[in-house]
Formats: structure tokens, sequence, C-alpha cells
């Protein structure tokens, strides 16, 4: 799969300190991929480099192998910063018309179309100093996004929304990727993230500890999951049968006990007599992954010399 | 982009402000022109038809221009100043420009149309309030302007100057340090070009060190000479009082040399805004 955006051997310094270090990096062309890590471990850096807004010290960034700084690179490449910030006396219709004074990109029925989407529709009249956060962010993605974008760069697009406008921008991220647009998404969310991408870079003081599409990423955690409507009864019965078991809702997580286990354990399972509708393999979840390669990361950063 | 920026400085109240401001500027000094013409008449009729007025029209447009003069460039210098640090410097500094400056275009045309915006404005309201002025004292002392395709040329050169001046600086310094360090500069300027300027006329002064060091000074920071070089195109050409008006900081000649100077001036500065924008890193 070519490569949408390259970061090659990236490093950046704020003065003393290292704000990206060594970053490679390639984001598969059609793929959404997110960006995670804690508060300050590099991944707004990251993203004003892609996007020529900050400068590299060492190493390369490309966009669709053209250099970042180039501008040329960022044609049908959409960004919404983290604080997006409007005139307040500007109307989401001044600031698509500015917009599209230079990307020339979109049409306005497209813009109505994302607005309407993003159901503030009936807000592209009002000035952005009478609206609500969440009404500003809504419309600040539905201004990013409108048209036909092939990349679109997102950096905490959900921060301080409500859970109805989380869904929706969910939605429409969704909605882009599947369309076959890149999408390269900062945010701490990672059950948003889990939903959306297909893959994840993981940044930890400025280094990338992991990065790969999420199956590759997640290991299988000897554990299987049985999806049962009676979890309490199933977790019983396998209990008695020396499986360690965890009832959560709607299914009971067992451990797996050896090699080609699972087969042990579904048999196990249907000798219980309790009705079940699957068996699986469970993998880690986005967050043990995360968990596993920033704490991995700061063990090994705390045994540098 | 730079239809974005001056929609941008046309919403602000701050032009309102400055429209206001010269309306009633405008007001008082049309009753003031049309009074003294009504007083200096009523003088003449009581002194008996033989007497010879002291100045003719001319010389009374001459001083009514040059005392608007100096009010009017105080506006401008004011205006330029907000406004040359009022686009690219507050976009920076309210973290609004990366929404801009991660779209398909380069930083050179960012630049350029950003801060081109407040220029193009500015000169506009010098044609507007210097022109304006000259019409109202022409209604009572008909005049003809010494040369006002000068006057017309030097507009853009005087604003510039100050608009390069506050764009370079508040791109370095900040928005608020660039401002006051333009305001100061240009108060100083304007003092050493009023020097210069009665130089020009009284040899002796124009030999004196004071004159030198003024002409040090206005070349460093050309602020005035563009607006030297405006009021000698507006201003009548034959007057009779030339010396005494000197004092006022009219020589009623400006050089070509004094002409292209600031410009170039701007021109040079205005690409070193350019250097200091083209590495600064957007938030």
């Amino acid at each position: 799969m070519e490569s949408a955006i390259t970061l090659e051997g990236v490093s950046k310094r704020y003065g003393r300190v290292r704000a990206l270090d060594e970053v490679s990096l390639s984001v598969p062309e059609g793929s959404a991929m997110a960006v995670l890590g804690e508060n300050g471990a590099g991944k707004t850096t990251m993203i004003r480099i892609i996007l020529g807004l900050a400068f590299r010290d060492g190493g390369r960034a490309m966009i669709r192998g053209m250099d970042a700084e180039n501008h040329r690179a960022r044609r049908n490449v959409r960004y919404l910063p983290e604080r997006v910030r409007f005139p307040e006396w500007a109307t989401p219709l001044d600031v698509f018309r500015h917009l599209e004074r230079i990307r020339r990109e979109s049409g306005l029925s497209e813009f109505v179309r994302r607005a309407e989407e993003l159901q503030c529709g009936d807000l592209l009249k009002r000035a952005f100093g009478k609206m609500s956060k969440g009404q500003s962010q809504r419309l600040a993605l539905a201004l990013a996004v409108s048209g036909s974008p092939s990349m679109v760069i997102l950096d905490e697009p959900s921060a301080g929304l409500d859970p109805g406008g989380r869904i929706l921008i969910r939605r429409t991220i969704s909605a882009l990727a599947a369309g076959g647009a890149t999408i390269l998404l900062c945010s701490h969310l990672l059950g948003e993230v889990e939903q959306v991408c297909s893959h994840a870079a993981f940044l930890n003081r400025g280094r990338l500890v992991a990065g790969d599409s999420l199956e590759n990423l997640s290991r299988f955690t000897g554990a299987a999951e049985i999806l049962t409507p009676e979890p309490g009864r199933m977790a019983e019965a396998l209990a008695a049968g020396g499986y360690a078991c965890r009832t959560e809702q709607g299914g009971v997580t067992a451990a797996l006990k050896g090699e080609g286990s699972i087969s042990l354990l579904a048999a196990a399972a249907a000798a219980t007599g309790v009705p079940f509708s699957s068996i699986a393999l469970k993998r880690e979840t986005l967050e043990d992954v995360f968990m596993r390669v920033t704490e991995g990361a700061a063990d090994n950063v705390s045994q540098r010399p | 982009m730079f239809l974005n920026a001056l929609e941008h400085l046309l919403r602000r109240k701050l032009i309102t402000l400055a429209l206001v401001l010269f309306a009633v500027f405008m007001l008082l000094f049309w009753w003031g022109v049309s009074s003294s013409a009504g007083a200096v008449d009523k003088f003449h009729r009581e002194a008996g038809e033989d007497t010879q007025p002291m100045v003719g029209p001319e010389g009374k447009a001459w001083m009514a221009l040059a005392t608007a003069g100096p009010m009017l460039a105080a506006i401008l210098i004011g205006l330029t100043i907000i406004m040359g640090a009022g686009v690219l410097p507050d976009e920076i500094a309210s973290g609004r420009l990366s929404l801009w400056a991660g779209l398909p275009q380069s930083r050179r045309s960012l630049y350029l149309s950003t801060t081109l915006a407040p220029l193009a404005l500015c000169t506009a309201f010098g044609y507007l309030f210097f022109f304006s002025t000259a019409l109202v004292v022409r209604l009572y002392f008909p005049f003809s302007p010494g040369n006002l395709l000068m006057a017309v040329a030097a507009m853009p050169v005087w604003i510039s100057v100050t608009w390069a001046a506050v764009t370079a600086l508040s791109l370095v310094l900040g928005r608020i340090p660039a401002m006051l360090l333009s305001f100061v500069l240009g108060g100083i300027s304007a003092t050493m070009g009023s020097i210069v300027e009665l130089g020009k006329v009284l040899p002796e002064v124009g030999e004196s060190g004071v004159c030198k060091v003024a002409a040090v000074v206005t070349a460093l920071f050309p602020i005035d000479r563009g607006y030297r070089a405006i009021m000698a195109g507006l201003l009548p050409a034959k007057t009779g009082i030339d010396e005494l008006l000197a004092l006022m900081g009219y020589a009623g000649s400006v050089s070509a040399g004094e002409f292209l100077y600031p410009l170039a001036w701007a021109a040079v500065t205005a690409f070193l805004g350019f250097l200091a924008f083209r590495r600064i890193e957007i938030r």
C-alpha cells in the first residue's frame, strides 16, 4: 500500500525539550491512523510538522512523496486544529467563503450537506461569537471536511464535546474513512479511535514506541470471550471445571488452558448446558495496548543511562 | 487571502471609530475654515477697499492645510500602526493562523496577502482624509495644488514606511512592543523631519549639527518623507510666506531621492518581515 504520509527520522527540539526524537512513520493511503500518547508526547508537534506549520530539526516529512514544507503537498489535505478559533463576527458561511477563496475544492452545497450531517445546518448564518463550543466545533469539522478531501488531519476533534456531539463527529470521520480518505487522528478517546481507525501510532516522550494496524498491535490475551444471556450461570459452571472466569455484561471471559484450548473451552461451555451464541479468542483492547506500549516505553526510558 | 484580510479589517470597530473621528474632524475643520474665511472678508470690508490683504487666498489655503496636515497625519499613522499589527501578528497571537497556514498556500502568499490588506486600506483612508480636507479648503480659499500627482503617488510611499516597520517589528518583538516602538519612532522622525525641512529654507539651520543629526534620523526611519511629499504636492505652489511656514515643517519641495528612498526602505523592511515570518512556527 502506498504511503500517504511518510516521516523518516523526524526530530524536533524546543530549547532543551525534545518534542520528537527520530520518529519514522508511514501512514498508508486510505487508512485511518490514530496518533496516541499522553499529553506532551509530541502528537501535535508531529501534525504541525506534517502540515508545514512547524519546522523539523532533522529527518524528512513527506505528503504523498512531496516535502511537507511545500504548500502544494497540502492540496486536498484538510486540517482541523485542536482549538480552532474564528473571528467572533464571522458566520460559518463567511468562513467557508474565505476558505474556498484559497483552497477552491468544495461547493457551498457540499458544505451545507456536511453541516446538516453534523446537525448544525441551522447555524450557518449565526456568528461564531454567539455559538457554544460544541456548535463551533461541529461547524469547524464541517468546514474542514466539506467536499471530498483525500486526506484529513484532525487534532482532538471531539475534545470538550457532549456525547451527542462526539457521536456525530465519529460518524463523519467514519464516513470519510469509508469514502477512501486518509485520516490522521489525534485523540485521547481510545474508544473513539477503536471505532474509527484501522491503524495506530503510539508516541511517548517524543519517541514512536509502536505503530501498525490495530489488528497487528493487539495481542491475544490468552482468554476467550463467550457471549451468553446467562453469564453468571456459565461462569459458575466453567469455574467448576477449573477455568478462571470473569463475568461481563453479555458474556464471560475465561482464561484458556494451554495449546488448542479454545476447542476444549468450547466443549466445556457446551457441556454446561447454558446457552451461548459465540466463543472467540479475546484480543487486547486499544486501552490494553496503550498501557502495554507506553508503560514498556517508560521502563525503557527510565533504564536509559 | 487578501480579500479575507481586507474583510476582516473592515469588520473591525476601529474602522468605524476612525471614520467617525474623521467625520468629526471634518465638521470642525469645515466650520473653522468657513468661519475664518468670513472673518477675513469682514476685516477687509471694515478696513476699506484699498487695504491690501496680508496674504492672498493661496496663502490662507496654505495655512489651513498646514494646520490640518499634522492632525490628519497623527490619525493615519495611528490607524496604520494599529491595523498593521492587527492582521498577521494578531492572527498569530490569537492562534487563528494555523487554520489558514494549513491551507495549500505558500508562506509568501500568506504574508503578502495578509499584510498588504492594511496597507491598501490605510492608503485609501489617506486619500480620503487628505483630499477631502484639501477640497474643503479649496471651497473657501481657491488655490492650485503644487503637484497633485506627487501627492497622489506619495500617499502609499508614506503609509508603507510605517506599515513595513510595524509589520516587521511585530513579527520579531510581538504586537504591543512593535506598536509602541513604531509610535515613538514615528514621533521622533516627524520632529527630526521638521528640522530637515527648516534646514532646506534657512541655510544657517541646514548647516547646523542638529540638522545633520535630523537628516541621519530621518534616513534611518524615513516615516515623514512621504508625508512631506504629500504636503508639498497638495499645498499651493506660491504663497509668499515660505520661510515663515518652513517653521511648520513644509519647505515646499521634495527631491526624487527623498521620494524613492522611503519606498525602497519600506520594501526592504517588508522583506525582512517576510524572512522572519517564513520561519515562524505557527501554533
